[in-house]
């Protein structure tokens, strides 16, 4: 039945399977299942029991998913349809990961986020927590132009794996080039220091004050 | 943005926030904020704790000021001319509204919480929240509450079907309050009168050898039952069942012997031995027995 020994294949392949006759006899177990039943349906219609009639509609019901049910376990096609089944749960999980929350600027500019970029802000996270995300969530002190660099960051650090020290240094290296670009304009440096910190992200907050004191050092020096 | 807001000002639209958000105490529809009143709330409690004239202290007095004031005016009718269970109840519904209330104040004036709180080593808001709902209730309801804690705590300890996530919620919430300290001397003092009757029904009960076995068994299982019940260190639970479980089912220990002119010597100098032994052990353990972060979202 299968290509390979082991290897479930999907209903949709079937001009790919060797024994058609197999196919065929699946069709048909299901086509005379339909066919027995909707008699049953005509029949009890014709003799005007309209309530046996509704019983005997789910009794179709009952009878194609039974038909089908048997004729897929027999074709080997059970492991197949769980796989896309579990496939479909996986887009599903994947698409609330995916899910985008709303932010406004000060000068009313709005920028769509990734929920778990947004999350890298405990402020935001706490009104996601708390059932909020679908509203657009205004932010009275942080203008589109810093609103833009912060999101940057979140994004890179919640896509970025930093699990091995390969991955570690090469996300360091990211947050140095981002933090040097930031700082050739002191003002936007300070803006997003203060952004961070209304926003509660730790790590950015942490990264830009530590290039602002680096450079208040050097410049005392 | 930039200009200085006063605190007079400032305060008023916190004070509107706190308000709306009561209304979560009678489950009323509308006590939660929407987003943009959050944001408005916080960015206002933001603003007055970082210009040049911060009004950091102040904020965190009128935040427990506004909180006692709306448990006066809304929780404590509640509790009026209730009794034992039906007063246990309410008392429990009206926490589980305060905690999803505090779930949003404390949210507004987060900005507080993480850095002048932090820094001035206060008492967090949510235990100062804590403090503003416990403090007024006790001293209306002492009695009461202390009379319906006692008596689910004494039903556990006798194996009888008691609801631990609610009453556990109750005493994470006292654990946070300044309460705490009254909670405890009335559990410690329950706990010996409580062991000081059965010390006289086991006595007679077990031959010598057992009993003390059972004063054994029964020291580490109540030093356990104080440590989860008051939140407390494995040192000081240790220290506390001395007085109140040991005390008490030794003193009859001795009082039976001396009455039955039994040499029991031997025998309290073996149980003295395990005691000292059990207490040497408690108080080298490092177990982390701190409060629970989430007792607030425990009720909801």
């Amino acid at each position: 039945m299968a290509e390979e020994k082991g290897k479930a294949v999907m209903p949709m392949e079937v001009d790919q399977v060797e024994d058609e006759r197999e196919a065929e006899t699946v069709v048909e177990a299901v086509q005379k299942a339909v066919y027995d039943a909707l008699e049953k349906v005509e029949m009890m219609e014709e003799e005007g029991e309209a309530a046996v009639a509704e019983a005997a509609d789910k009794l179709l019901e009952e009878a194609v998913e039974k038909a089908v049910t048997e004729a897929l376990e027999e074709a080997g096609w059970d492991a197949a349809e769980k796989a896309l089944s579990d496939d479909l749960e996986k887009v599903s999980l994947e698409a609330e990961s995916a899910r985008m929350i709303t932010l406004e600027s000060s000068d009313g500019e709005v920028v769509k986020v990734k929920e778990a970029s947004a999350r890298l802000s405990k402020t935001i996270g706490n009104i996601i927590d708390d059932g909020r995300g679908d509203e657009a969530i205004p932010l009275p002190d942080v203008s589109y132009k810093t609103l833009k660099k912060v999101v940057e960051y979140c994004d890179k650090h919640a896509d970025e794996k930093s699990d091995t020290d390969e991955q570690k240094e090469e996300l360091k290296n990211w947050d140095k080039a981002f933090i040097d670009e930031l700082a050739e304009d002191d003002d936007s440096l300070v803006k997003v220091i203060m952004a961070s910190n209304y926003l509660k992200i730790d790590g950015l907050h942490n990264l830009a004050s530590q290039c602002k004191t680096t450079r208040e050092q050097i410049g005392k020096a | 943005m930039n200009e200085h807001l006063r605190f007079e000002d400032g305060w008023k639209i916190l004070e509107q926030g706190i308000v709306k958000c009561s209304k979560l105490l009678e489950d009323c529809p509308g006590g939660r904020p929407t987003v943009n009143e959050y944001m408005n709330y916080y960015d206002c409690a933001y603003r007055m704790a970082v210009q040049k004239d911060q009004y950091c202290q102040e904020m965190y007095n009128s935040y427990k000021a506004t909180h006692e004031s709306c448990v006066c005016a809304m929780v404590l009718p509640h509790l009026m001319h209730k009794q034992g269970d039906l007063f246990w109840r309410e008392l429990v519904k009206m926490w589980s509204n305060y905690c999803a209330m505090i779930r949003f104040t404390t949210g507004f004036l987060a900005y507080l919480d993480r850095c002048f709180v932090t820094h001035k080593k206060l008492p967090s808001l949510e235990d100062a929240a804590a403090t503003s709902f416990f403090s007024p209730v006790f001293s209306y309801f002492n009695n009461e509450i202390s009379d319906v804690l006692l008596t689910l705590i004494r039903q556990e300890r006798d194996g009888c079907n008691v609801d631990m996530d609610l009453l556990m919620g109750i005493m994470r919430g006292i654990c946070r309050s300044e309460v705490k300290t009254k909670l405890k001397s009335a559990v410690i003092q329950d706990t010996y009168l409580y062991y000081s009757r059965k010390s006289y029904e086991w006595i007679v009960q077990y031959p010598l050898q057992d009993y003390l076995a059972k004063v054994q068994e029964t020291v580490q299982k109540e030093m356990k039952r104080l440590i989860h019940y008051l939140c407390i260190s494995e040192e000081e639970g240790s220290g506390l069942c001395l007085k109140a479980v040991s005390a008490p089912l030794m003193q009859a220990y001795e009082n039976y012997t001396k009455e039955k002119h039994i040499g029991g010597q031997v025998l309290l100098q073996t149980y003295k031995t395990v005691e000292d032994d059990l207490l040497d052990r408690c108080s080298r353990l490092t177990i982390d027995n701190g409060l629970d972060n989430n007792s607030f979202s425990h009720m909801e």
